[in-house]
């Protein structure tokens, strides 16, 4: 707990981080409240008010159909948060999992987990994540698992690369003599040492993860309408683009702001958690 | 050195092979199978099995994989099930289109990322550094899709500068195709410059600190001689790293832009196939794209070898 205040001050002492901590927690409220806060109901049609300019009654603007902007925006906060943060568990949790177990058992598991990983890596993000989320079917769930695994290798590095690091100080190698269980080491003393860079890959890679989802969305293999998401607002609008730009605009910027908030706190975190780098940086 | 490239070489034949398994395990689980996509629904069911056991649907998936996989070595990665063009023609033919602009984004990125990475890291904490770094957040956190609107929105729609669609073979009309090619490449620029300039920046830091710089300097050597020869030399290598990795996250971006700027390379034709169930297409785009990333690491690896001695020591 005590740490935790020690790193919590060292993150908000930097203007970026504070900030980008300020726009994470209003967009979490958003998205956990978007019922409630939309001024619109967002998918409600009104043919009688569409295109119609940023105003007083209409912040932003309504799209082609009529709906209102800032409605959808809120609305699909909700499903944008969703996605991230479940593709990035399932990534975490299985990527921690494969890493944990390459590391600490190293040689033919090791090798085989490896190469694994390394073929993962070399199959482009975007055509892994396309094609599953149509084997799977066209749905959320299907898309965050989709997201999820296309990310996993990046945790499977970081994790076994930690476990290599912690391996070999004298404090594990003296658990292994006196004859600790295999396991118990694993999770009680090289476990808790792959918690703060993993927290530190998770917040960046929320942000990756929401671009992942606004790109498919964006092609048409993510979130289905009629059901709001940002990046699909931004196709949506594209098709108007030389009349009514805002339409594009703005739901990108909203991916803009939020993916950079998840960037500028992740920026502050490791600084806070790794202090080797801070120091240089 | 021989021994070096050798292993490097028998790694990267084992991971397209892992690559091909893989996309062909996530392909064997889409719903429906190839038969349900091409077989006529006005045929009898016997007739209907028939094509089954030509297509040689009725094999297991593991006889299958081995007569994908054998025939792919030979360079036969059979017809579109939508078109019946040769999958290997096409799929070469969109890689070209898609990889022209690719490599041109990746290359002039990694120019200018180095070159704003140096003088972010000389400039430490003052206007300059913090003027790259801004950039270089907003980059790397402005989704493709949109930064592409917003670049036809400048140049086509309001300055009128550039077209905002279409490809052209630069042997067909070279002004024509490079005016529609700069749109495109300057997106996928972006995030790679804002990667670049990070990974330059964090490690021309960490090597600015080392002894072997403080001992040039106190030698008295020329300022502009240690940051380009001692720290800069130093540096690259964690920045090399990247290149296999920025070219997968190109063709993520080419993939989207493909779509908006409407040019028929890699992403094009995958998208296509996604949408009509072409596993054939699929199979074959994704494991050129997968071997392009695949020999741009091993080049590298090599490099390192070239470069650095220890490297070929070490596993």
């Amino acid at each position: 707990m005590k740490n935790f205040k020690r790193i919590m001050s060292v993150v908000f002492a930097r203007k970026a981080s504070l900030a980008g901590f300020i726009v994470i927690v209003l967009f979490v409220l958003v998205a956990l409240f978007a019922k409630q806060l939309a001024p619109y109901d967002p998918g409600q049609i009104n043919l009688r008010a569409k295109t119609v300019a940023p105003c007083w009654e209409h912040p932003l603007g309504t799209d082609k159909l009529g709906r209102d902007t800032l409605s959808r925006i809120i609305s699909g906060s909700t499903v944008t948060l969703e996605i991230a943060i479940i593709s990035v568990f399932i990534a975490g949790s299985i990527g921690c999992a494969f890493g944990l177990i390459s590391g600490y058992y190293g040689g033919i598991v090791d090798a085989i987990i490896m190469r694994f990983t390394d073929a993962l890596t070399c199959i482009p993000k975007m055509a892994l994540a396309m094609t599953l989320t149509f084997a799977l079917g066209r749905n959320t769930f299907s898309l965050m698992v989709a997201i999820g695994l296309a990310s996993v290798p990046g945790y499977i590095r970081l994790v076994r690369g930690q476990v290599f690091k912690v391996k070999s100080c004298d404090y594990i190698q003296a658990q292994t003599i006196i004859g600790t269980n295999r396991i118990k080491i694993l999770f009680s003393e090289i476990l808790p040492n792959c918690i703060s860079p993993l927290i530190v890959y998770a917040t960046t890679n929320l942000g990756a993860s929401i671009i992942t989802e606004s790109s498919l969305s964006f092609i048409g293999c993510g979130v289905q309408p009629p059901a709001a998401a940002w990046g699909s607002m931004v196709e949506d609008g594209f098709s108007l683009i030389r009349v009514y730009p805002y339409l594009s605009i703005f739901p990108g910027l909203a991916i803009l702001i939020v993916v950079l908030a998840f960037n500028m706190f992740g920026d502050g975190l490791r600084d806070a958690l790794d202090p080797r780098i801070s120091k240089s940086l | 050195m021989g021994k070096y490239v050798i292993s490097k070489v028998i790694q990267s034949l084992l991971t397209v092979l892992l690559v091909s398994l893989i996309v062909f395990t996530i392909i064997e689980i889409l719903p429906g199978d190839v038969g349900t996509a091409i077989i006529p629904e006005d045929v009898t069911d016997e007739q209907a099995e028939i094509m089954r056991e030509q297509m040689g649907l009725n094999r297991t998936p593991v006889e299958r994989y081995l007569i994908w996989i054998s025939n792919a070595i030979r360079g036969d990665l059979g017809q579109s099930l939508k078109s019946s063009e040769d999958v290997f023609a096409k799929v070469s033919h969109a890689l070209g289109i898609t990889l022209s602009f690719t490599i041109a984004a990746l290359l002039i990125g990694a120019v200018i990322g180095i070159g704003f990475g140096i003088i972010a890291a000389l400039n430490r904490g003052r206007f300059w550094d913090n003027l790259i770094s801004v950039i270089a957040n907003i980059g790397s956190a402005a989704p493709g899709f949109w930064f592409a609107i917003m670049l036809i929105l400048l140049f086509a729609v309001h300055l009128n500068l550039l077209p905002v669609q279409g490809y052209t073979a630069l042997s067909v009309d070279f002004v024509k195709g490079i005016r529609q090619m700069i749109l495109p490449t300057l997106v996928l620029m972006l995030p790679t410059i804002a990667a670049i300039t990070r990974q330059t920046r964090s490690a021309m830091l960490e090597t600015l600190n080392q002894e072997f710089v403080r001992t040039a300097r106190s030698k008295g050597q020329n300022e502009r001689v240690v940051i380009l020869k001692h720290v800069l030399k130093n540096a690259l290598t964690p920045i090399l790293t990247m290149f296999g990795l920025r070219l997968n996250n190109c063709f993520a971006g080419a993939m989207i832009s493909e779509s908006i700027f409407g040019i028929p390379g890699m992403g094009s034709i995958m998208l296509a196939a996604i949408l009509d169930q072409d596993t054939n297409v699929m199979l074959g785009g994704t494991l050129f794209m997968s071997i392009s990333v695949v020999l741009i690491t091993l080049f590298i690896d090599i490099m390192y070898g070239v470069v650095d001695p220890r490297m070929r020591s070490t596993k």
